[in-house]
């Protein structure tokens, strides 16, 4: 049986949708009253700076810190605070009013960050293996860089070292500790963030972590929070920095 | 779960991710295990630590302003219209031919009724997909068809399809795997010729609906100048993204469709 007219209007018309709950169907300009249409625009727009205002840009001073240890200069990390409030706000509609913004917007983030990284030619952070001075085995046995933190390094821990360890971490471990560590954002949410499988998260995150752990460590020996003598590990063998330290002490450097 | 498996997620366990049946079982390890025990609460105070002490910056007040002043400049955007349009309109209606208005009817009604139920997951996953194809990321596996499925199949939980195996001309580069709408996906990136066509999988939110809900005929979702061509079968949503200028993609889509 032929329908012909819901042929036509099926096929023929585009079916119109509007994105996102957000717009209401007085900011959509009517036609017919050209009047009542100005009056309509401009609350429209006024209702929606003023939503980005209160929704969005209330999170400009956490996606500010993250983004300077993101970029290590707090010009470029001006920067790209400020692409991102600009995608943010051209894309507003395409945000969910009451959903997770603080998430949209550090994908944004994420994503200008990584984008602008990839244009460098050259990588001044491919740290591998083989610069580490010791083990992380090393580092976690080591009791007195655990224990009654009060007295010992992590009690000590100077803000200055931290953020040091995160920004030398090479990108791929530095964002997933930014976002887990300095954001408290879950795996699901890492995982929407960086556009990757939450298996990539958990791994990511980990080696982050542990690379940290190894660079604070190797500052606790250097300012000698933690004594030589006890950077050593089960076999007996000393880290690097340890024994550096060691030779300048006796003074054979 | 012994040591090693403890051992090999402290962080996870940390972290608080696990579900709680999971972390029962952990903690219940860790009551009996000293040396587990020692391990969770060193790595924990570790982590406690670097969260406490990290320092905090605030956004300067002249940054502020700039920022204020940057967005009060920016022309407000007019509300975007996705167009939606079902994809037998593109210039396939003309008076000859009873017999294709006849499945044209078919056609759109069945996609009628299937959109309803998730047109807001396709649309979401289009516009991903539209983004994905204009931020050129790096693929994470190449070589050929079967060691790309290969790869991407012990990676995500739902049957990836290649849809243009065998097609003449549509080669496939390599693939990543990502995120769309919440969810582990993948990204296939092809070469039309020499233009790129990038295609989006992810499994539909909607498990456990009936088999003929979970299929959806091809529409095409404009957006920013560019078509995504999107299906869903089997219970797996796929969106086609080409070149803005590329006629070939509805071509292109419907030799991939096979209900």
């Amino acid at each position: 049986m032929l329908d012909t007219q819901r042929v036509d209007n099926g096929i023929n018309q585009s079916i119109h949708t509007v994105v996102g709950s957000a717009l209401t169907p007085s900011s959509l300009v009517s036609s017919e009253n050209k009047e009542g249409a100005m009056g309509n625009g401009k609350a429209a727009e006024a209702e929606m700076r003023k939503s980005f205002e209160t929704e969005a840009l209330v999170h400009m001073h956490v996606l500010y810190n993250s983004a300077l240890y993101l970029t290590r200069d707090p010009t470029k990390a001006e920067d790209i605070v400020q692409e991102t409030f600009l995608k943010a706000f051209r894309f507003w509609h395409r945000y969910e009013r009451g959903t997770n913004c603080k998430a949209w917007l550090f994908r944004i983030l994420t994503n200008t960050f990584i984008n602008r990284n990839r244009r460098k030619q050259h990588q001044q952070e491919s740290m591998d293996a083989t610069e580490r001075d010791y083990s992380s085995a090393l580092v976690s046995e080591n009791s007195s860089f655990y224990e009654s933190p009060e007295s010992t390094y992590l009690g000590q821990l100077f803000p200055q070292h931290i953020r040091d360890a995160i920004e030398s971490l090479p990108e791929n471990f530095r964002v997933p500790v930014v976002l887990a560590d300095l954001n408290d954002f879950s795996y699901k949410e890492i995982a929407d963030i960086m556009e990757c499988p939450v298996g990539t998260v958990m791994s990511r995150l980990f080696r982050g972590r542990k690379r940290l752990q190894e660079l604070l460590f190797d500052h606790a020996v250097e300012t000698g929070i933690i004594r030589v003598e006890d950077a050593r590990d089960e076999e007996g063998t000393v880290s690097l920095e340890a024994y550096r330290e060691r030779r300048k002490v006796v003074g054979l450097d | 779960m012994n040591c090693f498996d403890i051992q090999k997620s402290l962080h996870v366990f940390i972290d608080g991710e696990y579900a709680e049946t999971e972390r029962h079982e952990v903690e219940t390890h860790l009551d009996a295990c000293p040396q587990c025990r020692r391990r969770v609460d060193r790595e924990s105070t570790f982590i406690g630590a670097v969260r406490a002490h990290a320092p905090v910056e605030s956004m300067p007040p002249s940054a502020a302003q700039r920022l204020f002043a940057v967005i009060a400049a920016e022309p407000a955007p007019a509300p975007v219209i996705v167009a939606q349009r079902s994809w037998w309109g593109r210039g396939l209606i003309s008076p000859r031919g009873l017999a294709l208005a006849a499945t044209v009817i078919v056609g759109v009604g069945f996609g009628l009724v299937a959109a309803r139920g998730g047109a807001d997951d396709t649309e979401r996953i289009a516009t991903e997909a539209i983004a994905s194809h204009t931020r050129s990321s790096p693929m994470e596996v190449r070589g050929s068809s079967r060691q790309v499925l290969a790869y991407l199949a012990a990676n995500v939980p739902f049957e990836v399809e290649l849809p243009f195996d065998g097609q003449a001309d549509v080669r496939l580069v390599g693939a990543r795997l990502t995120r769309v709408d919440g969810r582990d996906a993948v990204l296939l990136h092809y070469l039309a010729g020499r233009e790129p066509l990038t295609v989006v999988q992810v499994a539909s939110r909607d498990a456990g609906t009936p088999p003929a809900a979970t299929t959806e005929e091809p529409r095409v979702y404009s957006e920013n100048g560019f078509d995504a061509v999107t299906y869903r079968r089997r219970g797996v949503v796929s969106s086609f993204v080409g070149s803005g200028r590329d006629g070939r993609l509805p071509a292109l889509v419907r030799a991939a469709w096979r209900p």
